[in-house]
């Protein structure tokens, strides 16, 4: 059986570890233990692959205690000179030493990098109290599989009062307009109902959080960060605070732990009014907590019976949906699980390449010191000793790649936390212990993947008495890694290219908006002074009117939600000869509410009709614009122009006056969708997006607009004010990012590789030289010396690529989830990547091989 | 020996364990749930320090049994009274609700 030969041997490798005396009984007592082990699986009927990873799991273990012996009797039988014999070699060895120092340390600081941020993302436990029964309760619909969708305000009781949750919390995102003194602060807050802290399990640091019935609903918690920040920190319950210009009484402060909703510095009561309350809106995030002892399975099953009662008691509003509760961890990180995974996949491939790199330069180099061994045995060292001797060796030069890995994976930590733009406040990936013990286990393994091979080939030389054949081993050893590099690092370099062609596509999409000189805020005008749909407008049209007042201010405009900025609002509609229950048949369309200027000022193209203008105020004629898709597909080859849709909440017919092109909302990655815009002051919005582009470079004037803002209401702030053309790039960082690491990794993956092909021709001329002499002296031509050496490390390659585009195509399905409008069978990609790797290799190949070329058969012949 | 009043938690643990009959190293691993390489160190160091000590269990009865004999470990007295002096300051700390069952005698 495989696993227990292998934990043998690992308890033979391990008991050069102990010291002599005790060796003996402690190998006899490890394999007594995997005997009895061992017996008592197959007795139960484990299976095999079980049985085995119970018997090598323990047998590592060995490891540790067969060192721990030796740290307690040390200098013990050699072993302490082992280790300076080892350090004096290396130190000997200079170049040696520091190429493959540094070659593992690369490779080690590569694993460090993205070991921290996949621990960071997907193991770390969140700051709150047993974070992994801590549940996001989405609406599943049977038509939108996969889609988490808010869920309705009532909802929020009847989960309240099932068995299966100990506290749910219901949550939306409001930002709030802070006044501080004579300024004022955009702050992002939550608003949310009782028991929200509870459900994280989160305790005031001081003050209370809010009770189940809160009497005065002008009440507000405050995070710890804002706190600090904008009060000095001081004792502040009962003080009042004023938020979008009314006053609200501070009850207590939250640590930073409570990251609920993502943003929020304060929070406030969760108070809907109107519609809001009913089952007909679905607007809700709920947050849950499993109840003891529940399982998540139990939960699942247990919110999809509730969600099945909800549908058939409520069919109107709630059939064909069902709760579910996701782990939190699951919702956050779904969108960085492909990309962490692909990381951690090329990382770990350069490694073995790393290994298989330092293995070939090992070997090469136990082969100059055969003569060292040789002597070494002849006066009565065993095979044993020598094996250790090796082991020690690479356990050294581990260790040493392990440092050096370790620093620079810190350092590259470092300088990846500038790269990213931003990153949600649980994720801050560090290396910590555990990623520091992973460390050490990979050093381990490195160095018995690049140590072992050299010490077999090594021990076998007894028995291989003829030079001849000792060269031949080694030589088709060394082979085996080359060809394993070149078929890895192929694989690296596919998936870098396909990277590369999904970025250059993404880029290349046109996201139907001019962003050059654009920069745009965001301005909550909150419900206590802006109440009326009057106030909205009035506003917006002074805002306007003072922002296009500056010189260096081309045109200003408004829109609800501004591209790449958020999702827009998704409303249900019908068309005028449809009947009024189609609204359930139609997919749901983005509705933003726009000042007439929008469409010019973010040069977006009208295709057909007219744009929106003046004549389109609160009294006049009800328009809509839409866009091309929406035109496409509702009246195909028909005028749109002069149809008219009513959307499902207050329904009244409005006429399409025209035609715009798609502008993608939520980024470049977004398939067309269907977009309806409505003239601003026919449908006015409390958050408001403010645009303008500028005549001059739009950061000059962001002060400018932001005291136009202030001057206006000393209560409000303009918040989130971006340059549009840094929306746009940011977009995409993610993926830009992940092409750049792939793209780093594989430079340097075929670096690697093209030092073991020029070392593996280099050792075939040395090894060759006098049969070239001969030939040479025969009038062999260079073109057939070049051939003869070549020849080999042709094939070695040729195998390597045609493996590495094999396993890139089985693999490549994994990698579907990262790209962008390209295939992972892409030919351009991986005939790019066949061809250049091998003229990399030719080229790697043909600098040492030009040696053979240039050899003089008499000095060859003398050689020997 | 000062030692007993620094007993670590792992050396708790395997004490623990071997008093309650987990008598050679994989069971000690199964009972503890500590991996092999937390186990074995902390039994040298015990067998080291004299609170454990080990022995071969009867060639014959391994033979009849048609495996190779193992080792077994049990308290001394030294090991004994270490382990009841941590079990006593667990249900110190406990007060009167209870917390370990104090074992009697460790060698079986």
């Amino acid at each position: 059986m495989l696993g227990r030969n292998i934990a043998h041997w690992l308890i033979e490798s391990a008991s050069t570890l102990v010291p002599r005396s005790l060796r003996t009984r402690w190998e006899r007592e490890w394999k007594a233990e995997l005997f009895y082990r061992e017996r008592a699986l197959r007795e139960r009927g484990t299976g095999s692959l079980r049985t085995s990873i119970a018997l090598i799991r323990p047998a590592l273990g060995a490891f540790v205690h067969g060192g721990w012996l030796r740290i307690q009797n040390p200098g013990f039988d050699g072993a302490f000179q082992d280790l300076t014999f080892a350090i004096r070699s290396y130190l000997r060895a200079p170049i040696f030493t520091a190429a493959a120092v540094l070659t593992l340390g690369l490779g080690i600081a590569a694993n460090v990098v993205v070991l921290a941020i996949v621990e960071g993302a997907l193991l770390k436990p969140y700051p709150y109290v047993d974070a992994d029964r801590v549940a996001v309760i989405v609406n599943r619909h049977v038509d939108y599989p996969g889609v988490d969708l808010p869920l309705a305000y009532p909802d929020i009781e009847l989960l309240r009062a099932s068995d299966a949750l100990e506290s749910v919390m219901a949550v939306d995102w409001d930002p709030f307009n802070l006044r501080l003194g004579d300024r004022t602060m955009w702050v992002g807050g939550g608003l949310v109902t009782s028991s929200a802290f509870e459900t994280f399990g989160i305790a005031p640091i001081i003050g209370r959080t809010f009770r189940p019935v809160e009497d005065d609903p002008a009440v507000v918690v405050l995070s710890e960060g804002l706190w600090r920040s904008a009060f000095g920190g001081e004792d502040m319950v009962g003080d009042m605070i004023w938020l979008d210009g009314a006053g609200y009484e501070v009850i207590g402060v939250v640590p930073a732990t409570m990251d609920v909703p993502s943003g929020a510095e304060l929070w406030v009561p969760l108070r809907p009014t109107g519609e809001l309350r009913t089952r007909n809106s679905h607007w809700v995030r709920a947050y849950g907590r499993l109840a003891d002892g529940v399982t998540w399975d139990q939960a699942r099953v247990a919110l999809d019976a509730l969600g099945a009662n909800v549908a058939v008691e409520f069919p109107e509003t709630s059939k064909d949906r069902t709760f579910l509760p996701i782990p939190i961890r699951e919702v956050r990180t779904a969108r960085m699980r492909p990309a962490l995974v692909a990381l951690l996949g090329a990382v770990s491939l350069l490694l073995l390449i790393v290994c298989a790199n330092l293995a070939g330069l090992v070997m090469a180099r136990v082969a100059g010191r055969r003569s060292e061994f040789e002597i070494r045995k002849a006066l009565g060292a065993s095979r044993t000793r020598l094996l250790r001797q090796h082991l020690t060796e690479s356990l050294v030069l581990a260790s040493q790649g392990g440092a050096v890995g370790l620093t620079l994976g810190i350092w590259g930590l470092e300088g990846l936390r500038t790269l990213v733009p931003e990153h949600p406040a649980w994720f801050n990936p560090s290396v910590d212990a555990s990623v520091v013990a992973s460390v050490v286990v990979i050093m381990l393994l490195s160095a018995i993947l690049f140590g072992l091979p050299a010490a077999f080939v090594r021990s076998g030389s007894g028995r291989r008495r003829l030079a001849h054949s000792m060269r031949e081993t080694r030589q088709s050893q060394r082979s085996v890694f080359v060809f394993a590099q070149v078929a890895l690092s192929t694989m690296l370099l596919i998936s870098a290219g396909l990277l590369i062609r999904s970025l250059s596509h993404l880029t290349a999409v046109d996201p139907g908006f001019e962003s050059e000189r654009r920069i745009s805020g965001t301005v909550q005008l909150p419900e206590s002074r802006y109440g009326k749909d009057r106030d909205l407008v009035r506003f917006v049209h002074r805002l306007l009117e003072s922002t296009e007042a500056r010189p260096d201010v081309v045109s200003a405009a408004i829109v609800t939600r501004m591209p790449f900025h958020s999702g827009a609002r998704q409303v249900r509609w019908w068309a005028a000869d449809q009947a009024e229950s189609a609204f359930r048949e139609n997919p749901r369309a983005e509705l933003n509410s726009v000042s007439p200027g929008y469409f010019s000022t973010m040069g977006i193209e009208v295709q057909r009709g007219r744009s929106l203008d003046i004549s389109d105020h609160a009294e006049g004629v009800e328009v809509v614009v839409i866009n091309a898709t929406f035109a496409r597909k509702f009246f195909g080859p028909l005028d749109p122009i002069g149809a008219r849709i009513s959307f499902v909440q207050r329904p009244r017919f409005r006429e399409i006056v025209g035609v715009v092109e798609d502008t993608k909302q939520l980024g470049l990655a977004q398939a067309s969708t269907y977009q309806i815009y409505v003239p601003f002051e026919q449908r006015p919005t409390a958050r408001i997006n403010l645009v303008v582009e500028a005549s001059v470079d739009p950061a000059a004037i962001a002060g400018g607009i932001r005291r136009i803002v202030h001057e206006m209401d000393p209560h409000l702030a303009l918040s989130g004010l971006a340059l549009v053309d840094d929306m746009v790039r940011d977009s995409v960082w993610r993926l830009r990012l992940l092409t750049r690491a792939f793209w780093a990794i594989g430079v340097f993956a075929v670096l690697l590789t093209a030092v073991g092909i020029a070392g593996i021709v280099s050792q075939t001329v040395v090894h060759r030289t006098r049969e070239i002499g001969i030939r040479v002296a025969h009038g062999a031509e260079s073109g057939h010396i070049l051939v003869l050496v070549g020849r080999g490390i042709g094939r070695i390659l040729a195998l390597g690529l045609v493996a590495g585009v094999v396993s890139a195509l089985m693999l490549g399905r994994l990698a579907r989830g990262v790209l962008y409008g390209v295939e992972p069978g892409d030919p351009v990609t991986i005939i790019t990547v066949v061809i250049g790797f091998a003229a990399v290799g030719a080229l790697a190949a043909w600098l040492p091989a030009r040696r053979a070329v240039s050899i003089d058969p008499v000095d060859a012949l003398r050689a020997e | 020996m000062g030692r007993n009043r620094r007993l670590s938690f792992t050396a708790f643990s395997v004490l623990y364990a071997i008093a309650s009959g987990h008598r050679y190293g994989f069971d000690m691993m199964d009972a503890t749930r500590l991996a092999s390489g937390t186990v074995y160190p902390v039994l040298s160091r015990l067998e080291r320090d004299g609170l454990v000590e080990s022995s071969w269990e009867d060639e014959s009865r391994a033979k009849a049994d048609r495996r190779p004999a193992r080792r077994y470990y049990q308290l001394t007295g030294q090991g004994d009274a270490a382990l009841r002096e941590a079990v006593q300051m667990l249900n110190r700390i406990a007060g009167d609700r209870p917390a370990v069952p104090v074992l009697v005698g460790g060698t079986p």
